[in-house]
């Protein structure tokens, strides 16, 4: 090894500056601060390019119309990015006034205690909304805002919402000699088989958890006992949605679409297949297909099938947006543009530049609504269908559960028996929503300790001996 | 002569494959949002759609998170250079106490997965005060375990004799360091500062926490803005995609000269 | 002999920018998540736990264990190929022969693609429904008999498929499974360039007059590529095979981009776990933490044994 002469003055000098430089980095601490005279809110979102451009103006119409409050809209990405940035804000206690987010991280916040309820603001006789105003807004979108863990709280409001609907080739199915939306999943996969007979594909299907909810409660079932405790993936109606999926895909009419793509879209728009099951959303993007590809296909939507003598059900999709404790003023303020965004006017502004649905039932018999309903009949499917929807349950873990079913409807495409699948989505559920209690008088305990100790000892040894690599 | 032209089969059917990402990436920024949908795919558009790239500058700010981007890769592989040069030196030719247990103990940080890093990471930013500035977006990332290791490598492999003749010549390990060994390191210099680039460059999740405004964010957040909810507009993602990197390309042309030239001349005689 | 403290000072300059910046964002970083392995955490800290994430890590998740095996094989299946194709094509690479600058821009040219265009390209390689380039290929390969293959998406094992095929039944070898075959081959397809630019940073550093002297000697071809390439180039493959051993172990967006449309976890390796842990599920962050460690210590626990069988080998000059 090399020993080198005296420390010289080349090296004192860079010595020097290093010490210089920490000195420096500990001294850097400027904490930003731009306080002007009127509150502002900030909004965390996820709404890009036309999305955002909507939103955008109707922020725009709340700042020009008060003097007082400045709401800032912050895109920050989809919605794993929002989550991401969140977290540490939450840790750090640097959230906005406002964030998007779904039931499943509302929970999240609701367990760090930084989420401020809407029910002190949605019920106070000052600011609150009157009782028609809140009978005006939609009861679902309501009910999945509150949070049965969290003291039945409303933790959330309304913000993007959509439902579960079928969409339809309607040129194709007249060709296999069909002039209507199927009602129930046996016409459904009957028409699919009619399809079937003119070598097209019947129903281009994307795994989504949401789907199998909605299939389930379409069968007049339920996926969650009524007190939360119980999934209830063993019942019959669950097994008759995944055994739909089993019929559809072990006769060919059905096909899985890569994942993370809309392929669907295209294969229903060019009449490659008759049907897709998507949010109520995707109505727009299939028009624009139609007028880019410069084709003419007649096109519809529709309440998802249902089982034979059940009733119509559907279920709710969409993020909600959520509020965290910063200040009175701050929190008061948020609160004010919420109302504001949920305006009759604004809802409907909202709603007719995005597809998504309007929270308030006065808004729908708005002018600009009514002609906006009028120009195209696919636009008022969605409304139409709204009362058949349900929520998903927003119990702690419901995120996994999710997980577990679309991994269970993965393997049914796969060509595994229903049965056997839905055994296993009860199990895992089960695991899931009755998670055990891990004692450290657990069994594994002592084995897990001297594991634990003798990795961390031969990992130690090795640091303090080899310094990670031979020497040569 | 058989055995060139072999070679060059198969490093042809080898670049092809290679090469794919890139073509379809232009191919695709060049389509209409309905091709992009096909099935069986299109590889090529019908008629090339230049006007994407426009569309698609449009969407965001992209000149200033080209700013952003420039400046953050930039100090980063300036960081990243000076300090794994001189840790790196340090490693592999000085001798001083704890020397193994400081390496492995850096090495151990490279085996920690990103996630746990994340936000405890930002929580000392924040306290700091760092909070939407360049520091943020830098400090952190100026010193890489990986070009610490990788230039340690070299200066182990350098021959000892350069060290013993410059040292009878009156040089000291500073300017043995900065004026031999280093310009006789340029293959592995120049691979450390391109990974260091790549590595600011292309990162999306720090910059998108450390960060609040417009004006500090960097390219790639930029892209996410095609990743919608229900529908991803991939013809503008893929042109936006293409002159993110085309910087990095230019770049990567530049340096390959000093990569071919290798070690010309070691700087003994000077 | 030890070196004096003072004689130290020297060196504990030349390292204090890294150390001073590594020691604050990574060493700090590990032992926080350290801490918070301990307790049930939430986005904040909500109750101590002791042993219990580890407890129920080791003993009472088969999805741990699952994500373990899908890492392993993961590591096996990517760090070897892509050590030898890159070998290979560095030499290739590294003779005079012409365009060499274009094919080395070429070779490089996936790692600097942006993984949504690389997963866009390799989602339509391996597009269901025999409309994707594999499938192509097979139907090309075996006629018209060649079987509907969901790649990606496909979380049976691939030895049992092929058995399948063969007509042997094999559906107890459920591991790895198609899904994961086609991650790792996508991952090997992006890598390549990071190896190849090392190999080659290596290669041009070995003294020329090294390899003259063997060309002198006569060893040509495979014989040079052995016995005089490799060892010259040892040390830089053995950095190479811990460096990409580890990043194997902490591989997230290759996972990420091709993986995540398949739900079932055939193809979910160890850092895809925490990932879940962390962002999609709900109070699991300390648990998550917990799997970490268990990672970290694996991941340390391998460069001990590395560095243990293959480091004397190396050979430097």
């Amino acid at each position: 090894m090399m020993t080198g002469p005296r420390i010289n003055a080349d090296e004192r000098r860079y010595f020097r500056s290093v010490c210089a430089l920490i000195l420096l980095w500990m001294l850097i601490a400027a904490p930003s601060s731009g306080a002007g005279e009127r509150i502002e809110v900030a909004i965390w979102h996820s709404q890009s390019m036309e999305k955002r451009d909507a939103f955008r103006e109707i922020v725009d119409a709340f700042n020009d119309s008060r003097g007082d409050i400045f709401v800032k809209e912050i895109y920050i990405g989809p919605y794993t990015q929002l989550y991401q940035k969140l977290a540490p804000a939450i840790r750090a206690g640097r959230t906005p006034a406002l964030a998007v987010a779904y039931e499943s991280m509302v929970s999240s916040f609701a367990r760090a205690g930084v989420v401020a309820a809407f029910d002190d603001y949605l019920y106070d006789p000052r600011i609150g909304l009157s009782k028609e105003s809140r009978e005006d807004i939609f009861s679902v979108f309501l009910e999945t805002n509150r949070y049965p863990r969290f003291g039945n709280r409303m933790l959330s409001f309304p913000f993007t919402k959509s439902i579960l609907m079928m969409y339809y080739n309607l040129d194709l199915l007249r060709a296999a000699g069909h002039d209507r939306a199927p009602e129930t999943w046996d016409e459904f996969t009957e028409m699919c088989r009619d399809v079937k007979k003119l070598g097209r594909e019947g129903y281009a299907l994307s795994v989504d958890p949401s789907t199998v909810d909605g299939m389930v409660f379409s069968f007049g079932g339920e996926v969650i006992s009524a007190d939360h405790k119980r999934p209830l993936f063993d019942q019959p109606e669950a097994l008759a949605a995944l055994k739909t999926i089993e019929t559809l895909i072990g006769e060919g009419l059905a096909y899985r679409i890569p994942h993370g793509t809309y392929h669907d879209r295209e294969a229903v728009v060019a009449g490659r297949a008759a049907f897709l099951i998507r949010s109520s959303t995707t109505g727009p993007y299939l028009a624009r297909n139609i007028r880019k590809l410069g084709l003419k296909t007649d096109w519809d939507m529709a309440v998802i099938p249902h089982g034979r003598g059940c009733k119509r059900s559907t279920v709710l999709f969409g993020a909600n947006i959520c509020m965290f404790k910063t200040s009175p003023e701050v929190q008061r303020a948020a609160w004010e543009f919420v109302k504001f965004f949920i305006s009759p006017e604004a809802t409907a502004k909202w709603s007719m530049a995005t597809g998504y649905l309007p929270v308030r039932k006065s808004a729908t018999k708005l002018p600009q609504m009514q002609a906006f309903y009028a120009k195209a009949r696919q636009n008022r499917r969605a409304l139409e269908a709204l009362q058949y929807a349900r929520r998903e349950p927003n119990v702690s873990g419901w995120q996994d559960v999710r997980r577990a079913l679309a991994s269970a409807e993965a393997a049914v495409c796969q060509g595994e028996p229903a049965e056997k699948v839905a055994r296993k989505l009860q199990r895992e559920a089960e695991a899931i929503l009755n998670p055990p209690e891990h004692k450290p008088t657990d069994a594994g305990f002592l084995a897990g300790l001297a594991i634990i100790a003798a990795m961390f000892v031969g990992g130690g040894y090795w640091l303090a001996r080899r310094g990670g690599t031979a020497e040569a | 002569m058989a055995r060139r032209i072999g070679t060059h089969i198969l490093l042809i059917l080898g670049a092809v494959v290679m090469v794919s990402a890139f073509a379809w990436m232009l191919s695709t920024s060049l389509m209409t949002d309905a091709e992009t949908q096909k099935v069986p795919i299109a590889l090529v558009p019908e008629s090339p759609q230049w006007g994407n790239f426009a569309e698609a500058y449009d969407q965001a700010p992209f000149e200033r998170y080209f700013i952003n981007s420039m400046i953050t890769s930039v100090a980063v592989t300036a960081g990243v250079l000076f300090s794994s040069i001189l840790a790196g030196y340090a490693f592999a030719c000085l001798e001083f106490r704890g020397r193994r247990l400081i390496f492995g103990a850096l090495l151990a940080t490279m085996m920690i997965p990103f996630e746990v890093t994340v936000i405890p990471n930002s929580l000392i930013v924040m306290r700091l005060g760092w909070y939407d500035t360049y520091l943020a977006l830098i400090v952190p990332w100026t010193a890489s375990v990986f070009s610490i290791f990788l230039l340690r490598q070299f200066f182990k492999s350098l021959p000892r004799d350069y060290f013993e003749a410059a040292q009878i010549d009156g040089c000291g390990h500073w300017r043995y360091l900065w004026q031999v060994a280093v310009p006789m390191m340029w293959p592995a210099l120049v691979t450390v500062g391109l990974f260091a680039f790549l590595g600011s460059w292309n990162s999306l999740l720090w910059p998108l926490i450390v960060t609040d405004s417009e004006m500090m964010r960097t390219l790639q957040f930029g892209l996410t803005v095609f990743l919608q909810e229900e529908h991803t507009e991939v013809h503008l993602l893929m042109a936006a995609s293409a002159f993110t990197m085309a910087p990095v390309v230019v770049l990567y042309l530049i340096l390959q000269r000093r990569f071919i030239e290798g070690v010309t001349g070691a700087g003994l005689k000077q | 002999m030890k070196p004096s403290l003072l004689a130290s000072l020297r060196g504990y300059g030349y390292i204090a920018p890294a150390v001073l910046v590594l020691g604050v964002f990574g060493v700090f970083p590990l032992f926080y998540g350290f801490y918070v392995s301990w307790f049930d955490w939430g986005l904040t800290v909500e109750r101590f736990v002791g042993f219990a994430n580890y407890s129920r890590a080791l003993f009472d998740d088969a999805d741990f264990w699952r994500a373990l095996r899908v890492t392993v094989y993961y590591a096996i299946g990517t760090v070897p190929v892509t050590m030898a194709i890159a070998f290979v094509i560095a030499n290739l690479l590294f003779q005079r022969i012409r365009g060499r600058s274009w094919y080395r821009m070429i070779y490089f040219l996936p790692y600097i693609t942006s993984t949504v265009a690389a997963a866009a390209v390799w989602r339509w390689v391996f597009y269901p429904h025999r409309q994707g380039l594999a499938s192509s290929l097979l139907a090309w390969l075996m006629g018209g008999g060649a079987p509907d293959v969901q790649w990606v998406q496909d979380s049976r094992g691939v030895i049992a498929l092929l058995g399948e095929w063969m007509g042997m039944d094999l559906s107890a070898w459920a591991e790895p499974s198609l899904a994961l075959v086609c991650v790792m081959v996508f991952s090997i397809w992006h890598s390549l360039g990071f190896h190849i630019v090392i190999m080659l940073a290596g290669l041009t550093a070995i003294p020329k007059e090294l390899l003259e002297a063997a060309s002198i000697d006569g060893a040509t071809g495979f014989k040079r590529a052995r016995y005089v390439t490799l060892p010259l180039l040892s040390p830089t493959l053995f950095f190479l095979l811990l460096i990409s051993t580890i990043r194997a172990f902490r591989t997230f967006n290759e996972v990420y981009v091709m993986a995540s449309g398949e739900t079932t976890g055939s193809a979910r390796t160890l850092t895809m776990y925490i990932f879940q842990c962390f962002y999609e599920s709900e109070g699991k962050v300390g648990y998550g933490c917990a799997v970490a460690c268990l990672l970290f210590l694996m991941i340390l626990l391998l460069t001990l044994v590395q560095t243990r069988l293959i480091g004397r080998r190396v050979h430097y000059s």
